[in-house]
């Protein structure tokens, strides 16, 4: 089953240090080899070459006829994991796992078995190792032989072909370590496996079926220590195999599978005895980042809601400044120059002079009605100097010049013509506004008496207290 | 799905951790199951596809007329039941002005209940102006209100590039002043009377109807006159009661134009006489027009500028309006050009006293009788120091006020409680430090149903907006202003179960327009309603006589 020829390991860059010597050996389906030696003397450096952890410098290994060595990194690492069992001098248990994760992860990591099935197993295996009470405590829970179990048990999960254990009972106390020597030769026993242990204790080689002895490097001795008969059977464990018959050839892991009776692993979690390790874990420390995010969310929405507000709040105070702070309108009209009419707009700043409003580019525009619409007409300031912005502080007047050179304009009142000025303005309490700004878009309407008519004329249509006015304003109405 | 475990043998909070846990470890909704659904789906979406592209009808079309698949939902609009929260089972009235009609709306449901228009009878320039109603038990099945027109030159006022007057349009039936009878009949407006024909007389502002709902008052401030009509019967024609007319003789008639009221003069009223050739009035259509178009807010200072055209300016009064004192015996008719208000017995349609509003003026003026034929009264005026504009009864009669406007800009208030309205005084005035000038302008008023509040619409020239104030009554003093509501603020309405003030807005004719209503009581604010239309008027039609003391009767 496993044939080991002529194996050496050197390790240094020039490889001076030879840690195994050329060692040769071959252990069959079922028995048991103990590797015995002082510190030093390369027990381990050797059971690390056969378990594929450590590469040979020279020489081969056969695991049921297979040289591990010699196959790809995937393929090496599938075999590993499914055909040798590693127990190590320390239990080397996952410290945030169950018991049973502990167990079924080799098997869910290797994909060998579904996820149903590794539990399955991995909760079996926990009760022949003695510790079906215990499959759901954490390692930290666990004694030092109870966590030893746990690993054993985790050994097997594959179904290995071949257990390695190295120093396995190192750290315990002589009855501990009673107890897991004899699980080890009981799980032996009944799932027909090669064993190789590395060990310092003399009652493990006593029991062994073949004793290899090295020292510095080289076999010193290999010996037949062990009787057919074996050792006695411990009471932690119950196996339901004849430990006096072999076992049979197949998974003895899989026949005790058969015969079980006891509820699976998952069954048992499903009863909900973990919901509140759950809640605690997990849902109950969710809640503080629930809330945190939530008070992330609030705060964002009443950022928001904020930003929102004094942008309103500004358009409004923006709209009241531009609407009712400032009142606009025309003033007067007189003749002239020339063909024209001086039209005087008045800017009044309700507010107040220390509270001064800028009115940029206002843009002053003339209409005459002909027909039913409007026709624009030449319109400018009376000042070409006027700044761009206005800073109005109180009841500023500005002059414009229309000139309403326009033939067939509509009479609504007789002879005058039905005038509309648009002034459209940039309105802010600031000379140098961002975004505090506004337009404001007026209309006045007026009449105007066209230039060179008879006022007599008119009267003769219309009346008025005294002589037709230049201008007539539309009410604000 | 099967349990495997024995779930009822658990306790209730273990069925419930167990529960927790398969709905936490997904196993009560599979990923299976998603797919699952998933997949029946897409195969129903696809094989809808397949139908489609292949000129068949989809699955879904499949339905249409077919007894395979259910038939539309029907859904009956007038069962649905929305989010509208009804106002009260009140029904509001509100005149177009230049769009031509009227509507009304049931705050009980959010619709238009019945509207007409006016251009559909005939009339070519209707400008729908203000309005008053009889009381109805209950409007839904009817109700009657009175309605004044403008038209004519008023048209010329608005910026409006029309050709309404070249199109002839502006003529014999366009010239306005109508007044008109109208009557909703459970299920449309019907136009019943054009009073101003039957009469004669035609006014186009402020319509008022009596206490006693017996008849109406109609007043016109570009011909200062004005009318008492009483109420027509199922199949009769309105009568006038009594009318006059107003004229100022200013002591410098040859002065400057803005002296001819500041400096003084006299007010005359006479009563109208009817021709006796025709039995009627002539004053229809523009005929006695002393302006060309209306006494618009603030117009009074264009009429002392000489600026508004008219066969005579210079004896206007702004006679522009009536109310009634809730006691049913005595009116008041509005003088805006004088702030005047001369008190008039409707027992005998005689002048009885003269009051009068500006601060620092007698309050309370002599009213002589100077003529029998036609009976002519006359009231002699010092100085005028500022025009006046709406005013008001509260609805127990014991006070009057009357805004003073430009040149004060304030409220005078009157103790109306005495029986002998020559007793009637000014005690104070309701002012505010931001009606300073022209503008913002106290400008149409009514009182809450228990008379604890006047509620007053204050003008700010456009575009601003216009607001409201509210006025303790007890101590005359502003105690809260809704600023910001709308363009154009007019005539306000008090719902007569106490809850609601509906403001009006109007919008200068072609800008926005709704209604913007708060609460009586609290004075919070409660939503706004749209509404079509330069609104010059909102009247709620009573459904109790009592409800005149708080409706277009009292106050404007």
């Amino acid at each position: 089953m496993l044939k080991v020829d002529h194996l050496s390991k050197k390790f240094s860059a020039d490889r001076s240090v030879e840690a195994v010597s050329d060692v040769s050996l071959e252990v069959e389906q079922g028995q048991f080899l103990a590797v015995v030696g002082r510190s030093g003397s390369g027990k381990s450096t050797l059971l690390g070459m056969i378990g594929g952890i450590n590469k040979p410098t020279s020489g081969t290994i056969l695991i049921n006829s297979i040289n591990q060595w010699a196959l790809n990194d995937d393929r090496h690492s599938d075999f590993r994991n499914q055909t040798i069992g590693f127990v190590f001098q320390f239990a080397s248990l996952l410290p945030t796992l169950r018991a049973i994760d502990n167990v079924a992860l080799p098997a869910l990591i290797g994909g060998s078995l579904s996820y149903k099935e590794a539990y399955a197993r991995a909760h079996t295996l926990l009760n022949h190792v003695g510790l079906s009470e215990r499959f759901d405590s954490f390692p930290g829970q666990l004694s030092g032989g109870e966590q030893r179990r746990v690993a054993i048990a985790r050994a097997l999960i594959n179904s290995p072909s071949v257990i390695l254990a190295d120093e396995p009972t190192a750290d315990l106390d002589q009855e501990t370590e009673e107890e897991i020597l004899n699980l080890l030769l009981e799980i032996h026993k009944a799932f027909n496996l090669t064993m190789v242990v590395v060990t310092h204790s003399g009652s493990i080689a006593e029991r062994a079926d073949k004793v290899l002895r090295m020292n510095k490097g080289l076999v010193e001795s290999v010996e037949v220590s062990r009787s057919e008969t074996g050792a006695p059977i411990g009471t932690a464990l119950k196996l339901s195999a004849n430990d006096s018959e072999p076992a049979p050839p197949v998974s003895a892991v899989e026949t005790i599978f058969q015969t079980s009776n006891e509820p699976s692993a998952e069954e048992k979690i499903r009863l909900g005895e973990g919901v509140e390790r759950l809640i605690g874990r997990y849902v109950l420390w969710l809640i503080p980042i629930l809330l945190v995010a939530w008070g992330i969310n609030a705060a964002v929405a009443t950022y928001e809601r904020t930003v929102l507000d004094a942008k309103e709040n500004q358009r409004i105070e923006l709209e009241d400044l531009a609407m009712k702070g400032l009142r606009a309108d025309v003033k007067n009209v007189t003749d002239g120059p020339g063909k024209g009419y001086t039209v005087t707009l008045y800017l009044n700043n309700t507010i107040g002079p220390d509270k001064p409003i800028y009115v940029m580019a206002p843009a002053v525009r003339g209409f005459v009605q002909v027909g039913n619409s409007w026709q624009e007409v030449a319109m400018k300031p009376a000042n070409s100097n006027n700044p761009k912005v206005l800073k109005v502080t109180g009841n500023q007047t500005y002059d414009y010049i229309i000139e309403p050179d326009v033939t067939g304009y509509a009479q609504l009142l007789p002879y005058y013509m039905h005038v509309r000025i648009t002034n459209d303005m940039i309105v802010s309490p600031s000379d140098q506004p961002k975004t505090d700004l506004i337009e404001r878009n007026d209309s006045y309407y007026v009449y105007l008496k066209p230039h060179g008519l008879d006022d007599a004329k008119i009267l003769q249509k219309m009346k008025f207290p005294g002589k037709p006015p230049v201008w007539i304003p539309m009410p604000p109405h | 799905m099967p349990e495997k475990f024995p779930v009822e043998k658990l306790s209730a909070t273990q069925q419930l951790k167990y529960k927790m846990y398969q709905l936490i470890s997904g196993q009560l909704v599979t990923r299976r199951d998603i797919l699952t659904a998933g997949a029946a789906g897409a195969t129903g979406i696809a094989l809808d596809r397949f139908f489609a592209m292949s000129g068949g009808k989809s699955a879904a079309g499949a339905g249409v007329g077919s007894q395979a698949w259910p038939e539309p939902v029907i859904a009956n609009a007038q069962k649905l039941k929305g989010e509208f929260k009804t106002l009260g089972d009140y029904v509001y009235l509100a005149p177009e002005k230049l769009g031509g009609g009227t509507h009304a709306v049931d705050f009980a449901t959010g619709q238009t209940l019945a509207w007409i228009a006016y251009w559909n009878y005939g009339d070519s320039c209707p400008i729908s102006h203000h309005l008053a109603a009889y009381p109805s038990p209950d409007p839904h099945k009817g109700f009657e209100f009175v309605n004044s027109t403008q038209g004519g030159s008023n048209v010329m006022i608005y910026g409006l590039p029309t050709t309404i007057q070249e199109r002839g349009l502006l003529e014999k039936w366009g010239q306005g002043n109508h007044i008109y009878r109208v009557q909703y009949d459970g299920s449309q407006m019907v136009l019943k009377e054009d009073i101003s024909a039957t009469t004669g007389i035609g006014l186009g502002v402020h319509i008022t109807v009596y206490p006693d709902a017996k008849g109406f008052a109609a007043a016109d401030g570009q011909k200062d006159i004005a009318a008492f009509f009483d109420r027509a019967g199922a199949n009769e024609k309105t009568e006038v009661l009594s009318a006059f007319r107003a004229d100022w003789i200013a002591a410098q008639k040859d002065g400057p134009l803005n002296e001819n009221w500041s400096k003084g003069g006299t007010l005359r009223i006479s009563r109208l006489v009817k021709a006796k050739e025709t039995g009627r009035y002539a004053y229809e259509g523009a005929t006695g027009n002393k302006i060309d178009w209306e006494m618009v807010p603030m117009a009074e200072d264009l009429v002392s500028t000489g600026q508004i055209p008219g066969a005579d300016p210079k004896a206007l009064t702004g006679l522009d309006a009536v109310v009634h004192h809730p006691g049913n015996i005595y009116s008041a008719l509005i003088i805006r050009m004088l702030s005047t208000a001369v008190i008039i017995d409707r027992r005998t349609f005689e002048p009885v006293a003269c009051l009068h509003m500006p601060e620092g003026s007698d309050d309370n003026l002599k009213i002589t009788k100077v003529h029998g034929t036609p009976d002519t009264w006359e009231v002699k005026f010092d100085d005028i120091k500022c025009v006046g504009h709406e005013a008001g009864f509260s609805p127990d009669g014991k006070i009057f006020t009357m805004m003073n406007n430009i040149q004060q800009n304030n409220m005078a208030v009157f103790d109306t409680s005495h029986a002998d309205p020559k007793e009637w005084r000014r005690f104070t005035f309701v002012k505010d430090p931001n009606w300073v000038g022209q503008f913002p302008s106290p400008f149409h008023l009514c009182f809450s149903m228990d008379g604890s509040k006047m509620f007053v619409s204050v003008l700010s020239p456009k575009p601003a907006n216009s607001g409201v104030c509210v006025v303790d009554t007890k101590t005359w003093r502003i105690i809260k202003k809704f600023e910001n509501v709308g363009p154009d603020c007019q005539t306000m309405s008090v719902s007569y179960d106490g809850k609601y003030v509906f403001q009006i807005y109007s919008g200068f004719q072609r800008l926005t327009s709704g209604v913007y209503i708060f609460r009586q009581d609290n004075l919070e604010f409660v939503g706004r309603q749209p509404n079509f239309g330069g609104h010059h008027d909102c009247v709620i039609i009573p459904t109790k006589l009592e409800h005149l003391r708080n409706s277009r009767c009292t106050t404007l």
